[in-house]
Formats: C-alpha cells, structure tokens, sequence
C-alpha cells in the first residue's frame, strides 16, 4: 500500500510538471505565434495525459473503486476527462484549437489542487457498486469538459470583442466564437441532463427514490433549467454575443457551485463521501 | 381558448416559469426545509432570520415543495409543454416538407437532376417528396427536426409522472433487529405518502431472520444482504432475502435494502440509586479493522446525548466474529462528560452511570415502497436524451433545388442549426456539383 501510495503520489506530481510544461508552451506559441513551440504543447499535454492515465489506473486497481469517491480521486478524474474530451473534440471540430490556452491549465490547476487533499483509500458503500454511479457520475464529467470548452469560447468572445489585436486575431471570427460556445453550451447542457437522469435511476435502483431535494440534486436541478434558460434565450429571444457571453459564464458559475461548492459545503448525500 | 393558448405558450412565460422555478429552488437551498432538516436546524435559523420569519411564514418556504402555488407553477408548465409539443410537432412537419429557401443565396447550379441526386446521395442526403415536379428536396438527418420535439415530450411525460408518483406515492421504513418481528397493525419506524394516498398497509407481519454482511479481501462490506420473512393474515408465509442494489417484489411492493445497517449493542445503565434503564443502539456498519462505525442517539431518561463508535474487533484481526470495540460517550452538545469503551460482558463508568454491553446483533434497514408511474418517468427520460442528441449533434441540412427554364437546377443550402459547423459539408457539396457541371 504504501508503495503504491508513493507511486501515485509521485505519478501525479509528474503529470502536474508536464501538463504546467504543456501549459507554458501553449501560452508562450499562442502568444508570440510560434507554431512550433505550440505543436510542442500538445506533445507534453499528450505525453502527461497518457501518463495521467497509467496514475489513475493504478490508483483504481489499488482502491478497487473508480475515481470518484475522494476528493483527491473526484479532481484528478475531472482534470483527465477535460484534457481527453478536448483532444476527442479536437478531432471533431479543429477550430476549438485555441480552447487549449485554458483546458490545459484548467487541468493542472485541478490536478494540483487535489494533490493538497488526503490521498487516504476511502470504501465504497455497496449501494454505490451500481453501473449507474458510474454513467452517472461520467457524464457529469463530461459535461463539466464541454461546459469548460464552451466557457472558454465565451471569455475568447468577450476578450476579443473588448480588443481585436495581438494573439486574439489568430482566434476565429465573433460569430463563430459566439456559435461555438452556444453549441457546446448544448452539449453540454445534454450531458448535465442525462447524468441527472442517470443519477435518478439509480436512486430509485438503490434508495427506492428517483428524487428527494438533496441540495445537490437541487443545485443540479438548477443548473439544467439556468442552462435552459439560457439555450431558451438564444433560440428564440436572438440573445447573442456580449450578453449572450455574460450569461453562460454566470452559468457556468452556478455549475461549478454545484459540482463542488454543494460537495464540500453542503450536508447531502452527495457530499458524505466527498468530505 | 386562443388567448389561453397564445398566453400559455408566450416565449416569455416559458423563460419566466424556468427562472421562477429555478429561483425558488434556489430559495428552498437558503431555507431549510423540513423533510430534510433536523428540529435543532430549523429552531436556530430561524432564530438567526427572525427579520425574514414573516415571508417564509406567510409563503410556507420551509415545505416549499408541497405548497399549492408552487404545485400551480409545475402545472402551469406542464400545460405549456403540453401545447408546446403539439406546436413542436406541427414545426417539425412544416419543416420537413417545406421547401422554400427563405433568406439563403443559391450556392451553385446544378446540370441534371441525376448528378445532384448523385451528389445527395454520396452525402447522406435523403431525397424527400415536395409535390412539385420543379422543385427536388434533400436533407441530411431528417429527424433531427424532431429533436425539440422529442425533448418537449420527455418533459411532458417525466413532469405528469413525476406528479402522479407524488401524489398517489407512498412507502413505510422499517429499522430491524436480527430476530425481531413487526405485528400488525405494523408500526412503520417512518412512513410518507402523497395526498391522494393512505398509508402503506402491509397484509402481515414482517421478521428479519438474519442480515449477512460479506467483506472483500480489504475488510471493506462488499455484498450486504437480509433474509426477510412475512406471515399474511391466513398464515401463510413467504420469505425472501433483500440486498442492496437488489430490488424483491412482494404482492406489488418493491422491498429495498437501504445503506444503511450494521451492529446493534444491548446496554445496561444503571445509575448509583439502583435505576436501571436498557437501551438497544443500531450502530452502522464499520468499513474496515481501522475505520469505526458512529452513531449519537437521544436518551429518553438523560438530558445528554450518547454518541457511539465501533471497531469490529478490539484486537484489529477479523471483521466477523471477532470481539467488537465499542466507545461510548456522553456528550452535553459538543462537550464531553464522560466516556467508556466497552466489550461484550464487560462494564465501564460513564459519569453517573455504570453501563454494561449486554450483546451484539445484526441491524438492517428496510423501504418498502409502493409506486406506479415510474415506467412513464424511465420512458421520457430516454425520450428526452433521444431528443437532446437528436437537437445538438445532427441538425437537418437541406438541399433544395429549383429547375430553371433551361432545365438547370439552382441549388441552395441550409442547416437547420449551428451552420457556421457545416461550412465545409457546403462547400464540398458546391464544389463537387460545380465539377459535374463543368464535365
């Protein structure tokens, strides 16, 4: 145990130094145009999601449960899925290129930040040993990497818009930025939904419940509907750009409220083993 | 009615019922409600929020989600998705057979009907009939027009269940010894139901024969599983064994085995003037030799709180069988008076109080649950991810053409969303018709 425990430990600051080296260099080629420095950024985010990987399934095969019941274990994961989910949108849509510039220190800040809480092995109860937790708690991961995607078209817009010069001419045209972010907005509003679908069904699977007002249910429920509002509001009110921009972020605000301001703050169900 | 109709599905009703609804949500997180909050909790806000007392009185915000107005807002909104699917539905067909261009420049010409046939064809578009010999129709994911549509009508169908299990819902919590039998009429130790419902009534009564808790090779509870007996008013008895994340269907219940269970302890108190008092407290169950199990339970006959831990075993050895630690402690809100760590057959001070572990037993907590309707609520939870797959990631593109007096065609292109995504799918399109006109 204890080896392992070094190991993981150990593992994870690697991946922490290669992902701030992904991270310097996609800033720096971002910033001053140079193409080959930032192909080199991809290399290190690449090498350090692969080894992220390898720390993660170590770490599984050691605790037997996925990464999802300690604190550490929720952020490590969460870091993973946004650095796999924009290099697997990256080949569906190569022009979230520069969504780079914040999903890759949005990743080793989250990573660096779960390695200050207790790596301690914590047990997974038996109701959670149901395939549900497990698409429950990976599609909100996802969505967590779309909405981040999204958010990050939001601030380019609103950068851009502010003053159109240096790095920010290489971004895409305002209307695309604003139609990007409006799409991944709804990816990810897709995923939030179904992951609280999910989660009721196995609530109902274990508890005999598919619904009880736990504040993080609430908070979630919240969440969906601001992010209907939202998709509302562009569909058929034309809200776009700047205020458009504003209103996701405020969002996006309310959902990381919910992923971990209500797991750490709150006394839920979803908060007792987060603790 | 049209006004009705009109006023039910104005665009800014809908926007108004999602921010109020979400708004309120949010005000039921600020206020603690009762169904989720302890006595203590409730006493102490409210006396931190005195000023607010008139407004959460006046609106009933401590059960928000039993209150006839908010109960009018969810209907409000059932009735406008209801219209609103219809309208989605009358859209989405419209779509689907129109073919006007709207504001779209044509993209290219096309030579012949065949070649851009061909080239829909070699794109996944589907050729789709218009009633015109003039005009040729293609789309490319057809059903994505009902994506809105699909999503409304999981709405619809998961908001009218969701009320309907409210309503006519209800179930009965049964916390049980190892060996104990609930007679009838059977006390629930907790029992809810909707308005429209009685309480749960079982026909008998309930035995727990034994819960059987197997522990990975970590010491961590891997399977948790009880064996349940009930006896009917003839007598007849039927048994079956519950486990967690295993649902047993008796006589149209649904029987759940909660998370929570684990080792009862038989304590003696008896104080220095001869009183003696008997208390039975279901601990929950410990998740390793090193992690301890915790409970804190009121005292009818103290003014203090006795709050527990246990080890399975004192020596640290095996999960099962073992001798288990138990500390017990007795706590005036967080302050400590006394403490004791006890074995089975031993004894210990607690302040005034010699306390002595009597025995150990197997606890488990039972729901039994009776509700219909949520086959409605699984149903528009997939129609509602079938539809928001659908609305995000395939939007319709159409190709619409227009037969010249030369017998060209004047080709247009559009998406039904996110065009700026489907740029090159256009251009391609455009490029590949412009080779076949040239050749």
């Amino acid at each position: 145990m204890k080896s392992s425990l070094e190991l993981f430990m150990a593992g994870n600051w690697a991946v922490v130094i290669v992902y701030v080296l992904a991270t310097i260099a996609n800033v720096s080629g971002v910033l001053f145009s140079n193409e080959r420095i930032e192909r080199i950024s991809y290399r290190f985010a690449g090498s350090g999601l692969a080894l992220h990987t390898g720390v993660i399934a170590l770490w599984w095969v050691e605790v037997g449960h996925g990464p999802y019941m300690a604190p550490n274990e929720v952020l490590s994961s969460d870091a993973w899925v946004i650095m796999a989910c924009y290099f697997a949108f990256l080949k569906l849509y190569p022009r979230i290129k520069p969504v780079s510039i914040l999903a890759f220190p949005a990743s080793f800040l989250m990573l660096a930040l779960s390695m200050f809480y207790n790596p301690g092995i914590r047990t997974l109860p038996a109701t959670f040993r149901s395939i549900w937790l497990i698409i429950h708690i990976g599609l909100y991961k996802i969505a967590l990497a779309t909405l981040v995607i999204s958010c990050a078209f939001a601030i380019f817009y609103l950068l851009k818009k502010r003053k159109d010069s240096g790095w920010l001419l290489r971004l895409p045209a305002l209307e695309v930025l604003d139609i990007y972010s409006y799409r991944f907005a709804g990816f990810g509003f897709i995923f939030w939904t179904i992951g609280m679908l999910a989660g009721s069904i196995w609530a109902h699977q274990s508890w005999g419940r598919f619904w009880g007002w736990d504040p993080t249910e609430t908070w979630a429920l919240i969440t969906c509907l601001m992010f209907g509002a939202y998709l509302h509001l562009r569909r058929f009110f034309r809200l776009q750009g700047t205020r458009a921009s504003w209103f996701f972020i405020a969002c996006f605000f309310i959902s990381l409220v919910s992923l971990f301001g209500m797991a750490t703050l709150n006394g839920s169900i979803h908060s007792e083993y987060f603790k | 009615m049209n006004i009705f109709r009109k006023l039910i599905t104005a665009r800014r009703l809908s926007l108004g019922l999602i921010l109020f609804l979400a708004g309120m949500m949010y005000v039921s997180t600020l206020v603690p409600q009762e169904m989720g909050s302890s006595p203590e909790g409730i006493a102490e806000w409210r006396h931190k929020h005195e000023a607010l007392l008139w407004l959460v009185d006046g609106f009933k915000l401590y059960r928000m989600y039993v209150q006839p107005w908010f109960a009018a807002a969810i209907l409000l909104a059932l009735a406008a998705l209801v219209i609103t699917t219809f309208d989605q539905i009358a859209a989405a067909r419209r779509k689907l057979y129109s073919t006007g261009c709207g504001v779209e420049d044509p993209v290219v010409e096309a030579s012949s009907e065949q070649a851009l046939r061909s080239v829909a064809r070699s794109r996944w578009y589907l050729s789709l009939h218009t009633g015109s010999q003039d005009k040729l129709k293609f789309v490319r994911n057809p059903w994505g027009y009902f994506g809105n549509t699909l999503l409304h009508l999981g709405m619809v169908l998961v908001v009218s269940a969701s009320l309907y299990v409210a309503v006519t819902g209800r179930q009965g919590v049964l916390i049980m010894i190892e060996g104990e039998t609930r007679g009838t009429p059977l006390h629930w130790d907790l029992s809810e139901y909707g308005i429209l419902a009685s309480p749960l009534v079982l026909p008998g009564t309930v035995r727990l024969d034994k819960v059987r808790v197997n522990f990975d090779g970590k010491n961590r509870p891997a399977a948790v599983s009880s064996d349940v007996t009930i006896t009917d008013g003839s007598g007849s008895a039927e048994s079956f064994s519950a486990s967690i994340n295993k649902i047993i269907r008796y006589r149209g219940l649904r029987v759940y085995h909660a998370a929570q269970y684990g080792d009862a302890f038989s304590l003696e108190f008896s104080d220095g003037e001869g009183r003696r008092h008997l208390e039975k407290i279901p601990v929950q169950q410990s998740t390793g030799l090193d992690n301890a199990g915790y409970g804190d339970f009121d005292l009818t006959w103290s003014p203090h709180v006795l709050s527990t831990k246990y080890y399975a075993d004192a020596d640290r050895k095996k999960m099962t069988g073992g001798k288990p630690q138990l500390v017990v402690r007795l706590l005036d809100k967080s302050r400590e008076l006394a403490r004791a760590s006890l074995t089975p057959g031993n004894s210990g001070i607690l302040g005034n109080y010699r306390v002595r572990l009597l025995g150990v037993e197997k606890w488990a907590k039972l729901i039994f649950v009776d509700i219909g309707g949520m086959a409605v609520i699984f149903a528009g939870f997939g129609i509602i991810m079938i539809g928001g797959v659908v609305q995000y990631t395939v939007p319709p593109r159409e190709l619409i053409a227009i037969r010249q007096q030369d017998g060209r065609y004047l080709v247009y292109w559009r998406a039904a969303a996110f065009k700026e995504f489907y740029m090159d799918e256009r251009d391609s399109i455009t490029r590949e018709l412009q080779k076949e006109a040239a050749s």
